[in-house]
């Protein structure tokens, strides 16, 4: 009887002892660190904040490890366990921005920083300039806008959006265009191109064309140290919707139209 | 079995088991903190220099890392190997005696990787001592001084400023080091005409950062350090883990108490 408890109880002692390192075995190695990095934000017009505290900064998926910004932007993600994240980087009033794929080994801090990497996000705050009026005329576009405030900045970059049918999705656009306006008068901007707004547009002459724009930020400053000078990443692939997001960019305005020439 | 002796199995059972709880549990704490690395042959090598760009000879090469550190030293070609590494993310520090140290955050070695670090250079360290600095007296009372500029009366011995370096680092709060400050810059030392030796530094509230905010306004309360560092004109090198430009030469051992000034 002694005899058959003393097995029993090597048996279970056996069972434990492997059942209890099993788990290292599956998930070797089993290594725990810190993330350190930065980040900045800045208002609407890319002009930089005096500190950079309170963004928070969260792990993907799951949410599991979670940091704050001080003023200088820094954060540290404590003790988070081995693995691919995408950084998720969140302050209410500004646009989300997400580092996809950060490969954290573990051991003494992985340092994303603002160097060389590009590991830097820039955030925006939420755009409350509206466009109210788009005119395309001959080789250039006018853009009237309300602004939230007194500032008028002297130069206004839109994303304009363009297709044949009419009330489209900006995500089934057929062209897209990057045009830089600058202030001419109160609340009133105008492209300066050399290439006519229409060129490289696909549509046939004849055609009416549906548009509309987002003003799209981006930092008018960078940050910069002593001798050292810093541009950060203010857009992300997302690869589940299979698209680039631009946190940076406006609601889009209304929708205009013109028969392309 | 009679009835008279069950309890005493009862508690030689008890005893079994209570070792045997024990047993486990440190068992599966030993798990939790010793972990293995899944490969064990990564390698960190590369070559430290002085500023000169010749190799440095007998260097201190060590890996901080997940399971503890490791060291090399480097040949009489500067090169070092740090080898049989697992896997896991490093801090390598470099140091040689009579020279600053200098680190590298950060250093992923994963699977059989062989990382190669480049540009590591060691300055040479000062030999003298940090001076007495005195509280900190403004432009005013030298008319040759820079507006923005401060300057400590200390105890330098005369002739001996032209070789000292002192950089200096500022903070608006009283936790200042070489490692979380707002403005550094080199001190130089200054004779006056009297024979007295000053420390010249400037602080100018006109510094900005990125978006043109300016770091200091007239008049705020400010902290200093001062540090011995070997080189007049070091613009450091920027750390990522710090986020600010790191001074190798400035000596850890060589520095003021933390001084209280207004802003100039």
């Amino acid at each position: 009887m002694i005899f058959s408890k003393n097995l029993l109880i090597v048996y279970l002692f056996a069972i434990l002892l492997f059942s209890g390192c099993s788990e290292k075995d599956e998930f070797k190695p089993y290594l725990k660190g810190d993330i350190v990095g930065y980040a900045f934000y800045f208002d609407e017009f890319g002009n930089e904040f005096e500190d950079f505290s309170g963004i928070n900064v969260i792990t993907l998926p799951g949410r599991q490890y979670s940091a704050v910004t001080d003023e200088k932007g820094r954060y540290e993600l404590k003790n988070v366990i081995n693995g691919t994240y995408d950084l998720s980087f969140e302050k209410e009033g500004f646009g989300t921005m997400i580092l996809p794929g950060v490969k954290h080994l573990g051991g003494t801090p992985t340092v994303m920083g603002y160097y060389y990497g590009n590991e830097a996000p820039y955030l925006y705050q939420n755009i409350s300039t509206r466009i109210t009026h788009l005119e395309i005329d001959s080789d250039t576009i006018v853009a009237s806008v309300s602004l939230s405030g007194p500032y008028q900045p002297f130069l206004l970059r839109l994303r304009l959006f363009f297709s044949e049918r009419e009330n489209f999705d900006t995500g089934s656009a057929q062209a897209v265009k990057n045009i830089t306006v600058f202030d001419v008068a109160p609340s009133y901007y105008k492209s300066s191109t050399t290439k006519p707004i229409y060129s490289g547009l696909p549509f046939e002459s004849g055609d009416k064309v549906y548009y509309k724009a987002g003003i799209f930020t981006y930092a008018y400053t960078v940050t910069f140290y002593n001798d050292y000078y810093f541009e950060g990443i203010d857009t992300y692939f997302d690869y589940e919707k299979n698209k680039t997001i631009y946190p940076n960019l406006s609601d889009e305005s209304e929708e205009f139209s013109f028969i392309m020439p | 079995m009679n009835l008279k002796n069950s309890h005493l199995l009862c508690l030689n059972m008890m005893g079994k088991l209570t070792f045997l709880v024990l047993l486990i549990g440190s068992l599966s704490i030993g798990c939790e903190n010793e972990p293995e690395p899944l490969y064990s042959n990564g390698m960190v090598t590369g070559v430290v220099q002085t500023r000169e760009l010749e190799d440095l000879a007998n260097a201190t090469v060590t890996a901080h890392g997940p399971y503890g550190s490791q060291s090399a030293t480097t040949g009489t070609d500067g090169i070092y190997k740090l080898s049989n590494l697992g896997n896991g993310t490093y801090e390598i520090e470099f140091s040689h005696e009579g020279y600053g140290t200098k680190y590298r955050q950060g250093i992923p070695v994963f699977g059989n990787d062989t990382v190669s670090l480049i540009d590591v250079r060691l300055y040479e360290k000062a030999d003298y001592q940090m001076p007495k600095l005195n509280p900190v007296l403004y432009y005013s009372s030298f008319p040759y001084m820079d507006e923005h500029s401060i300057a400590m009366l200390t105890d330098l011995p005369k002739n001996s400023t032209e070789e000292m370096q002192i950089r200096i680092f500022v903070n608006d709060t009283e936790e200042v080091s070489d490692k979380n400050y707002l403005h550094s810059d080199q001190a130089h030392a200054v004779t006056r005409d009297d024979g007295s030796q000053v420390l010249v530094a400037p602080v100018n509230p006109q510094i900005v950062n990125g978006g043109g905010e300016r770091l200091f306004t007239k008049g705020q309360t400010l902290y200093l350090i001062a540090y011995v560092c070997s080189i007049r004109e070091e613009n450091g090198e920027f750390s990522k883990y710090y986020g600010l430009p790191i001074f190798s030469t400035v000596d850890q051992q060589q520095h003021s108490p933390v001084i209280e000034f207004k802003a100039p």
